[in-house]
């Protein structure tokens, strides 16, 4: 709560309405996801400008086996800011889930300190020549009321009701056309 | 206020006066509509208790006040009299009403909640104080606020006026509640209909008035106490007012209060995370000398709440998935907690002015300056790294007001003038921090008006003219410029770069008019009223400039720079009846609005939704649009004196609301309503007098009028709850002892109302049981 005194102090002392506001470091921003297959260049979807209208890679993969991680990063400061790291820190409260198109198999290749999936990393099974959409979402699930959120058996909730049915809030959710060449 | 003054023929030689105040003998609040006849000539009591009677003859003189619910009163004088005090005891075998039906003399519809009923309504907040007026709904937010809605406007269609001033706050977010403190009130009216000219611009649906008491004028120290404990959310509530007088025209108040609750609880489950506190503090001076008033106050306002963990709004699909689940997903998990975690609100509203109110001669010119501080920042649930608010705002805002309330102007025999000329001139400054919505905007705005009541009777007609301007420079950051222009929504060449920032520029102007008439009975049983009134709005920071993701709404949504001032026609008959046992006001309206500024989907060039893809996932293109719209209803209130020991009384409403053209139906419109509580007042009981007992039965129909393009999810079932109340005043030799009780969805039923933002993810709070104690001394 604000004390009487500063407030009579703000109502003398104003800021201006015709400068820029001050630089605040307490947005939570992510422009751009990357994928990353089997160490090559990254496939990146971004929206740098926030508009609605973003730039997204096509991805192609062979047929077979993928090693897949994913980075989320802040484009507006520079240099661009690696949200990736806030989630390997608070990777008891966030989960990323993959949703790939019929054919394909993701599996998860990493774990948080409770033992659950963390899906920032896995493995992509690629069929014959085949094509879709592939959907990675990031839901952020802090605690509520001092309890986690984040349990067991998520993914599999997200597969047969949908990633709404989770808890928590989706911090991100992009599709990227995929398609397999030979 | 209004002044009136009814007035027989001014005789060569009568042209004394007679003045003073008309109170009530029991609590020393002023009583307005009280008859003083003085000789021929008599006068009508304003809200404030005052009367002028003039055009009287010199010399000794009787006195007779008349009203109807006190007993008669007599008594001799000496003209020329100022300063004549006049204190009225209720008339025993009057009617007892919660709520004057009887309007003061306004053409609108209008109800006051004072007395009793403000008093059973103690420790509850603005919105919920004034559910029980017809016409008004409860409009509930996301944690534990709500906020009223006056024949189904509110926020930026609404107009708060607190002790005459313009309440300016962030209206635009569906879930910021007033920063009103009703403890600071002695009555809180609800005009309704479109009130423009004597309020100003977003008196679109109505105005709602708190008035606080006067200040002490007599030498000594008073006040009142209050204690109010509520069931659902364990809160606990404080309130304190303590009036000091010299007795020689200075007055001092200091007044605060406190409530701390815990979260709410369904009947079910608890409401994650909807804690709450809220803060009042005011110091008010005052000083009257040789016709001269003088005021000066300050109010703090600190409300800080949680949002419920329930409101899960990321995209349309997780709304229409929390709507489908029935309950919340984690409702296991939440507990009855005092913590108030993220997501959260903390606001704060400062308020400083001074008045100044004299005798000039030709009327009363009074004079107004305040300075209006209101801060919100919106806390988010986000990852430990990051502190502090996500969304920050504060509005400055500055008002000097001025009126002159000429001398009533005696017009042949049977006629009075009376009018008021004014204007009024304000500055408002808006400044965000972190993620932009609204963005920066200096608005510079000044407006004149004029409003003349002719008295003939048993008739009077009222008009009025006002016009008002607005230049507003809105400060855009590059990105959001460029955002705009990348889309088309804003044309370069209208902004300049100022090097720091893009300044846009914009003009609107508003002409409103009233017109209105009041005729009753010589035996004021029943009084017709006609009122024919416009009023306007400018469009808001966001209305013009929003360019991301909406609050509340899991959409993208597009605000339009180039929107036009909305402005409302509305013509709104009233029929009150008072006979004896019996007493009735029933309104009906319509309001037209050109220019109705409406948030919708917008389609794409095959006809199908726009879609936006974000990152956090694709989001239907919702944008403020202007079309034309209609909402009409009807709303009353019978009294009905059973025996004498036993009123009932039933309320009802209902409001039609549609675009007009093509009939499509308007969002969060409320589903008509309608209201019975039976009162029982055991008469004669000494030291308790006035203790009674109640019980009420509230119906709400689902609203069926509904578009699923413009909502995201079917409407709720209507419901029915129970309620009940006693209290038990205790008076003593030097003080007013009160106490209570009320219950309120007494069955604990599930329900969920149209009108609230929980709607989609929670049932609404359950049973709550209020208990309260005051005492006045």
């Amino acid at each position: 709560m604000r004390p009487w005194i500063p407030a009579l102090i703000v109502l003398v002392a104003c800021k201006g309405v015709t400068e820029p506001p001050p630089e605040g470091n307490d947005e939570e921003v992510i422009t751009t996801v990357e994928l990353t297959i089997d160490n090559g260049t990254p496939f990146v979807w971004e929206d740098l400008e926030l508009d609605g209208n973003p730039t997204v890679d096509p991805v192609t993969v062979s047929i077979g086996s993928h090693a897949v991680s994913v980075r989320f990063l802040n484009g507006l400061e520079d240099p661009p800011e690696d949200i990736t790291e806030e989630v390997e820190i608070e990777a008891t409260q966030h989960q990323v889930f993959w949703e790939v198109p019929a054919g394909f198999t993701w599996t998860t290749g990493d774990q948080d300190a409770n033992g659950l999936p963390l899906g920032l990393t896995g493995t992509l099974e690629a069929p014959d020549v085949a094509s879709g959409d592939l959907t990675v979402t990031l839901r952020h699930m802090p605690e509520e009321g001092g309890e986690p959120v984040k349990v067991a058996g998520l993914a599999e909730v997200a597969a047969t009701d949908g990633i709404d049915a989770l808890p928590g809030d989706t911090d991100v959710r992009v599709t990227f056309a995929i398609s397999v060449e030979e | 206020m209004a002044l009136l003054v009814f007035s027989s023929p001014a005789w060569a030689d009568c042209d004394a006066k007679v003045s003073g105040h008309v109170t009530d003998a029991a609590s020393g609040d002023p009583v307005a509509g009280a008859r003083v006849e003085v000789g021929a000539a008599s006068a009508v009591s304003t809200d404030d208790g005052l009367f002028v009677v003039r055009g009287v003859c010199p010399g000794p003189a009787e006195l007779h006040v008349h009203h109807l619910e006190y007993a008669g009163f007599s008594r001799a004088v000496e003209v020329p009299a100022d300063h004549v005090d006049i204190a009225l005891t209720v008339d025993e075998c009057a009617v007892v009403v919660e709520a004057p039906a009887f309007s003061d003399r306004d053409p609108h519809a209008r109800t006051t909640v004072e007395g009793e009923a403000l008093e059973r309504s103690r420790g509850q907040d603005l919105g919920e104080v004034l559910s029980t007026v017809p016409g008004v709904t409860l409009l509930r937010t996301s944690g534990d606020a709500t906020r009223p809605m006056v024949r189904g406007q509110y926020g930026r269609r609404l107009l708060i006026l607190f002790d005459g001033m313009r309440h300016e706050s962030q209206k635009w977010g569906a879930d910021h509640a007033p920063e009103v403190d009703p403890f600071s009130a002695d009555a809180i009216s609800v005009v309704r209909g479109a009130a423009g000219v004597r309020y100003g611009p977003d008196a679109i649906g109505g105005v709602i008035l708190v008035d606080p008491p006067p200040l002490r004028r007599d030498a000594g120290v008073g006040g009142r106490v209050d204690v109010v404990g509520v069931s659902n959310g364990g809160r606990g509530i404080g309130a304190f007012r303590l009036d000091g007088s010299d007795g020689h025209g200075l007055g001092v108040r200091i007044e605060g209060d406190l409530a701390k609750g815990s979260s709410l609880s369904a009947p079910d489950y608890v409401l994650g995370n909807t804690a709450s506190q809220t803060l009042n503090g005011a110091v008010t001076l005052g000083w009257t000398r040789d016709g001269l008033e003088l005021e000066a106050g300050f109010r703090h306002h600190a409300f800080d709440a949680g949002i419920c963990y329930c409101v899960r709004a990321s995209s349309p699909d997780e709304l229409r998935a929390a709507l489908e689940a029935g309950t919340p997903p984690n409702a296991a998990l939440w507990k009855t907690d005092r913590t108030i975690d993220r997501p959260r609100q903390e606001v704060t509203h400062d308020l400083l002015y001074a008045k100044a109110k004299a005798y000039v001669g030709i009327g009363t010119l009074e004079a107004t300056f305040n300075t209006q501080l209101n801060h919100r920042q919106e806390l988010e649930q986000v990852r430990d790294t990051v502190e502090g608010p996500q969304y920050d705002f504060t509005l400055r805002t500055h008002t000097l007001d001025v009126g002159l309330l000429h001398d009533s102007v005696h017009l042949g025999s049977l006629a009075t003038l009376e009018g008021t000329v004014g204007g009024v001139a304000q500055l408002q400054d808006n400044l965000f921090e972190g993620l932009p919505l609204v963005p920066n905007h200096r608005a510079a705005s000044a407006g004149a008006y004029v409003a003349e009541r002719l008295s003939l009777g048993h008739t009077l007609v009222e008009a009025g003219a006002r016009v008002d301007h607005q230049h507003r420079d809105t400060y855009l950051t590059d990105e959001a410029f460029f955002r705009h222009v990348g889309r088309g929504t804003l044309d370069a060449d209208t902004c300049t770069d100022t090097g720091v920032a893009r300044r846009c520029p914009g003009d609107w102007s508003a002409a409103t008019v009233t017109l209105g008439g009041i005729w009753h009975d010589a035996q004021e049983r029943v009084e017709l009223r006609l009122d024919l009134s416009s009023a306007s709005r400018f469009p808001n920071g966001d209305e013009l400039f929003l360019n991301g993701a909406a609050p509340t709404q899991p959409v993208y949504g597009l605000g339009d720079p180039g929107l036009r001032t909305e402005t409302t026609w509305g013509a709104a008959p009233t029929l009150g009846v008072h006979l004896p046992g019996v007493r009735g006001e029933i309104s009906a309206y319509g309001n037209w609005i050109d220019d109705y500024i409406a948030f919708g989907p917008v389609l794409g060039p095959d006809g199908t939704p726009a879609v936006d893809v974000t990152v956090r996932g694709s989001f239907p293109r919702y944008a403020f649009t202007q079309t034309n719209a209609v909402f009409a209803g009807l709303e009353g209130q019978v009294e009905v004196e059973a025996t004498r020991w036993v009123t009932a009384s039933l309320t009802g409403a209902m409001v039609r609301a549609a675009e007009r053209g093509t009939g499509a139906y308007l969002p969060l419109v409320p589903a008509d309503r309608a209201s019975l509580t039976v009162r029982v007042n055991p008469p004669h009981l000494g030291t308790f007098d006035g203790a009674s007992v109640g019980a009420s039965v509230d119906a709400v129909a689902r609203q069926d009028r509904w578009d699923a393009g413009t909502d995201l999810g079917p409407p709720p079932d209507g419901y029915v709850l129970l309620g009940a109340s006693a209290s038990l005043p205790v008076d003593l030799d030097t003080e007013h002892l009160r106490f209570g009780v009320e219950v309120a969805n007494l069955l604990n039923a599930r329900v969920r109302s149209y009108t609230s933002l929980l709607r989609y993810f929670a049932d609404d709070p359950g049973r709550e049981i209020r208990v309260r104690a005051g005492m006045d001394f």
